[in-house]
């Protein structure tokens, strides 16, 4: 028994240290997620959000022959968004050998599930969780997008705002519960839905930064939402120069207020900085 | 001039989806070759992604996404006696007075808190937990897996209620799905609840349903507008209808409709989750049909 947990304890251990190199240029100073991090995408619809999750993805399902982190991802869909074959493009083009047996053990290393509903979502996580008992390689998740039903809960929430949001924080509060005790870190898509507040004093961010970001950003979900996210990476396409392909990201570390903006392109093999 | 935005373009052309349909040999093949088949219950994701086993230990919760409820329904699943075997009438009466009355809080509630509380039979708790989640309905008590012949397929220029949408499909032929301009949806209106965008996203995700599990193309019409501040093309109903759709062709027509030889009618890709945007092709609208001509070097 003390056996099976401690290398249950070690195997975990060193799924949550191979994050390191996942992916240095969306990290402001410290180059890779540490195990709890949440993480969120903000951005208008075409700027590379779901790009990036399929280049995190194959950064991580990609054995460590091959360059990638080989560890397994956990990965929820909920507006039917995921496009199976773009990534298995990306895929061929990221290995060497693409043969069909490395192509199937890359996929073995990725669970995909779709919920349609929030309250779906939430009986989903609850669902998952024996996965990432018994999965201790499975450090990522990824929810593409947590803004998904925003509307129709709103509309059925009827006029208080509490069982509007009802919902939606439970799925944060059992999310961070996962995210913490399962030692996973946690990329959440949102969707630029709402115009920017006239009143930009609204203080979320110093006006030092408020200058690097030019987003279009107000924050809709619920609170309990918006106090767990660490790191806010804000997308958005280049206009300049008629180069199609041209998008830029700013990350900020919320706490720790740093902001680092980079440029990326997206091509048949998937984002190249 | 009219301009207009297609959703999703049409399977075999070169700005369209093709590959996405295939079954035999291909990526899609391949595929579906990793898949175990479990019991069609299990949460699982279709077209040859790889299934999610879910091991059952006393929290696993065994439901297939399909049927599970409603967004409306779900929160309102209320416990009763019959949902499963085990559940009783007393038993309801116990959760009930722990505070427990839908499925959702029994799942979210501490078992062994509720075995004791309740002083329910700890192996019939979680049985009671699995089995209620396990409905075969939509929280109304219909079943999903039932088609009633619908008499004459609904699909073109109405609104379909949101139970039927997928009733329609086994009469409808498999390929391109067309809907005509998308109804004018208000925006979030006087500050209660955005009822209207509540509606259009419902009815982008049913569509999004259907096409997905149907295997269909569906193709949408849509107005463009400009942007106040850009003057940029933009497609029409806003910012949260414009993640809905998956591929975005934009349609141009002639600059100057009574003179021959005016700009020509084209079509170009927008949005695209596989290709490169900026490719155009020039359209020939005669009086049979819509013809193609060569690709025209897309303008910047």
């Amino acid at each position: 028994m003390v056996e099976s947990y401690s290398s249950d304890l070690l195997a975990r251990l060193e799924g949550r240290s191979s994050l390191k190199n996942l992916e240095p240029n969306l990290f402001a100073e410290e180059g890779s997620p540490v195990h709890g991090d949440v993480i969120e995408f903000h951005g208008p619809e075409g700027t590379g959000k779901t790009e990036m999750l399929y280049h995190l993805v194959a950064r991580c399902i990609i054995p460590k022959s091959g360059g990638g982190l080989e560890v397994e991802v956990m990965f929820i869909d909920t507006d039917y968004h995921f496009d199976m074959l773009r990534l298995v493009t990306i895929l061929e083009h990221r290995l060497e050998q693409s043969t069909e047996e490395m192509m199937k053990r890359c996929l073995g290393r990725l669970f995909l599930v779709n919920c349609n509903s929030s309250t779906q979502l939430l009986l989903t996580l609850y669902s998952l969780e024996n996965m990432f008992c018994t999965h201790p390689s499975l450090c990522l998740l990824i929810l593409d997008s947590i803004s998904a039903f925003y509307w129709i809960d709103r509309s059925n929430g009827g006029e208080s705002l509490n069982s509007q949001e009802m919902n939606l924080k439970k799925c944060a509060n059992f999310l961070e519960k996962l995210v913490r005790e399962h030692h996973l870190v946690l990329f959440a898509t949102t969707q630029s839905i709402m115009q920017k507040s006239t009143n930009s004093a609204e203080g979320f961010f110093p006006l030092k930064l408020q200058s690097e970001i030019d987003a279009d950003y107000r924050p809709y979900l619920c609170k309990s939402w918006q106090q767990m996210v660490t790191h806010r990476i804000f997308f958005s396409k280049q206009f300049n120069s008629g180069n199609s392909t041209g998008f830029t990201l700013v990350s900020c570390h919320l706490k720790k207020k740093h902001v680092a903006k980079r440029s990326f392109s997206i091509a048949e093999c998937g984002v190249q900085f | 001039m009219a301009a207009g935005v297609v959703w999703v373009a049409l399977k075999g052309h070169p700005l369209g989806v093709t590959r996405h349909h295939c079954s035999v040999g291909g990526p899609m093949g391949m595929l579906r070759a990793v898949c175990p088949h479990g019991p069609p219950w299990y949460p699982r994701v279709r077209y040859g992604t790889p299934w999610v086993p879910i091991p059952s230990p006393h929290r696993s919760l065994r439901f297939h996404p399909r049927s599970a409820p409603s967004h409306s329904a779900g929160a309102m699943v209320v416990l009763r006696a019959g949902l499963c075997p085990g559940l009783t009438e007393e038993m309801i009466q116990l959760l009930r007075a722990n505070n427990i009355r839908t499925v959702v809080d029994f799942v979210s509630s501490d078992l062994e808190d509720v075995a004791q509380s309740c002083s329910l039979s700890y192996k019939l708790g979680p049985a009671a937990g699995c089995g209620a989640v396990h409905w075969g309905g939509d929280g109304a008590g219909r079943s999903t897996g039932q088609r009633k012949d619908t008499g004459v397929p609904q699909h073109c220029g109405q609104r379909v209620p949101r139970p039927q949408a997928a009733r329609l499909l086994p009469r409808l032929h498999r390929g391109v799905h067309c809907l005509p301009t998308l109804p004018d949806a208000p925006g979030p209106g006087g500050g209660q609840g955005g009822a209207g965008l509540a509606i259009m996203m419902q009815l982008a995700r049913e569509l999004k349903t259907l096409a997905k599990e149907f295997s269909v193309a569906v193709v949408v019409t849509n107005q463009v507008t400009r942007d106040s501040s850009t003057g940029a093309l933009k497609s029409a109903l806003g910012r949260s209808w414009s993640f809905v759709p998956s591929t975005r062709v934009l349609l141009q027509g002639r600059a100057v409709p009574w003179e021959d030889g005016a700009a020509p009618h084209t079509a170009c890709l927008a949005k695209s989750p596989r290709q490169p945007t900026g490719m155009q092709v020039q359209l020939d609208i005669g009086s049979d049909a819509v013809q193609e001509q060569r690709p025209v070097t897309p303008t910047p």
